[in-house]
């Protein structure tokens, strides 16, 4: 019981100060969040080296059982042993370290964004199939928009910038703001059930 | 002591706050049941399951990219609430379940979560280390770690309700090629579209927050989705005084807004 209990108190207490924090101009209350901010660094960084533990316990075990497609799990193992090993003894800031993570991460988290188009094209294709009347909406809504930010739009007619400029105005615009003072609300309302120790779900408890 | 900007703020966050509380405790004190509009993402959970268990094949689940200690904690903690009934849903019915995570506080509180899951579900044992898995901390590592696990582990559902930023295309859209039906879900308003655009069932901004109230059907939450549904009802009535009134030209209403609530 006192695992489920501890944290939550903890965490009313946190928040709570947190809250405070943003609406009263009290000293004690900025200094005690900038406090409570600095903590959840210090926790961030020993969740990372549990979290690495798990990582590479993952895959020790999937190249000692040889499973399907084991070499990936050596080259993570590698990966992980040279940048780790290396930030750690030489320092981010080393040449070493700034050399693997300009000529291999960064190429490759480039890369992997990059993917993202061609992703864009399949989901955009299934997307414009019109299988409904709310499908056939979007398709039309976004020709008007596409075509509006090109020259081609403007050629064929002027009104058709003026019309994709009402659509990210007006329509587009009355939907996010709805979505975003209803979330919000959500929001409130999750925050305020943690708050009172109502919701654990956070804590492994079933809900409620 | 209260900063001048922000009485309105505090002012409507605990007026909300005291109605989403009353109701809550009408909720337990016997209260009739309040009418919920069905939710398709949210019948579609159980789908999955059920796709999954026929199947045999996994079920991924994700709660996006972000963190719990920046503004999308309440998003990826909603997201978590998924991940507990999906465990126990797993445990029940033996189905394998990856849940991939990005940020290490995220992690540590998932397998705890999962942990809990299996065993309410009374199979304990059937969570393994590779039930709740980190892949990395990059946002793009992560994406091309999820990316490998849906090439391998062909997933028959793919749960990924939470915080999510750029990777949410690649990712919804590679559960499809993988053969998986996909629920998504977030309140972050430039991921919305994605997900409409790949996903079989999308939760749209605060229907991921009612996930307990339609999954385990708790008072709890039931009445503080009524007490939602109440402070809604405030903002539309406030919204439409404000659009009349600044159309015949009185702005108090909207001055008065913008100067106390910050």
């Amino acid at each position: 019981m006192a695992t489920k209990t501890m944290p939550s108190a903890i965490l009313a207490i946190v928040a709570t100060v947190m809250i405070l924090d943003n609406f009263l101009n009290i000293p004690v209350l900025g200094s005690l969040s900038s406090e409570i901010r600095i903590w959840g660094v210090i926790i961030a960084a020993f969740a990372l080296g549990l979290a690495s533990i798990n990582l590479a316990r993952f895959h020790v075990v999937r190249v000692a059982r040889q499973t399907t497609d084991w070499p990936y799990s050596v080259a993570c193992l590698i990966a992980m042993a040279a940048f780790g090993l290396g930030g750690i003894a030489a320092g981010p800031g080393n040449d070493y370290y700034r050399f693997y993570f300009a000529n291999f991460f960064s190429p490759m988290a480039v890369a992997t964004m990059g993917m993202t188009i061609f992703f864009i094209a399949t989901a955009a294709f299934r997307a414009v199939t019109i299988r409904s009347l709310e499908a056939g909406v979007l398709l039309a809504a976004a020709l008007v928009v596409m075509l509006g930010n090109i020259p081609l739009g403007d050629a064929i007619s002027p009104h058709i910038p003026d019309a994709a400029e009402w659509i990210r105005r007006i329509p587009n615009m009355a939907g996010q703001r709805g979505i975003l003072i209803t979330s919000a609300i959500g929001s409130i309302a999750f925050g305020l059930r943690v708050l009172i120790g109502l919701e654990r779900t956070q804590f492994g408890a079933g809900a409620g | 002591m209260i900063y001048p900007d922000k009485y309105l703020s505090l002012f409507t966050l605990l007026a909300f706050c005291a109605i989403i509380y009353y109701q809550i405790r009408s909720q337990q004190q016997g209260a009739p049941l309040p009418w919920m509009r069905p939710i398709s993402g949210l019948s579609a959970i159980d789908e999955a399951v059920g796709r999954a268990t026929e199947m045999g094949r996994p079920i991924h689940f994700s709660p996006g990219v972000g963190g719990i200690v920046d503004e999308e904690a309440g998003q990826v903690l909603a997201g978590l609430q998924y991940l507990g009934y999906l465990a126990e849903q797993a445990g029940k019915y033996d189905i394998p379940l990856i849940a991939t995570m990005r940020n290490p506080i995220v992690y540590t509180m998932a397998e705890d979560i999962a942990k809990e899951g299996f065993a309410r579900a009374g199979a304990p044992e059937k969570y393994t280390p590779e039930t709740v898995r980190f892949l990395s901390d990059a946002q793009m590592a992560y994406a091309a770690g999820v990316l490998g696990i849906f090439k391998r582990e062909k997933p028959a559902a793919n749960v990924m309700i939470g915080a999510w930023y750029a990777e949410t295309m690649m990712l919804a859209e590679a559960a499809t090629n993988a053969g998986a039906i996909s629920i998504g879900g977030t309140a972050r308003l430039f991921q919305i579209p994605y997900l409409v655009v790949t996903c079989d069932y999308v939760l749209i901004g605060e229907e991921i927050f009612a996930g307990g109230a339609y999954l385990a059907k708790d008072r709890v939450q039931l009445g503080s989705l009524r007490g939602q549904d109440i402070c809604k009802a405030i903002c539309a009535v406030v919204l439409a005084a404000g659009i009349v009134l600044v159309t015949v030209g009185a702005t108090g209403l909207r001055d008065f807004i913008a100067q106390y609530g910050r």
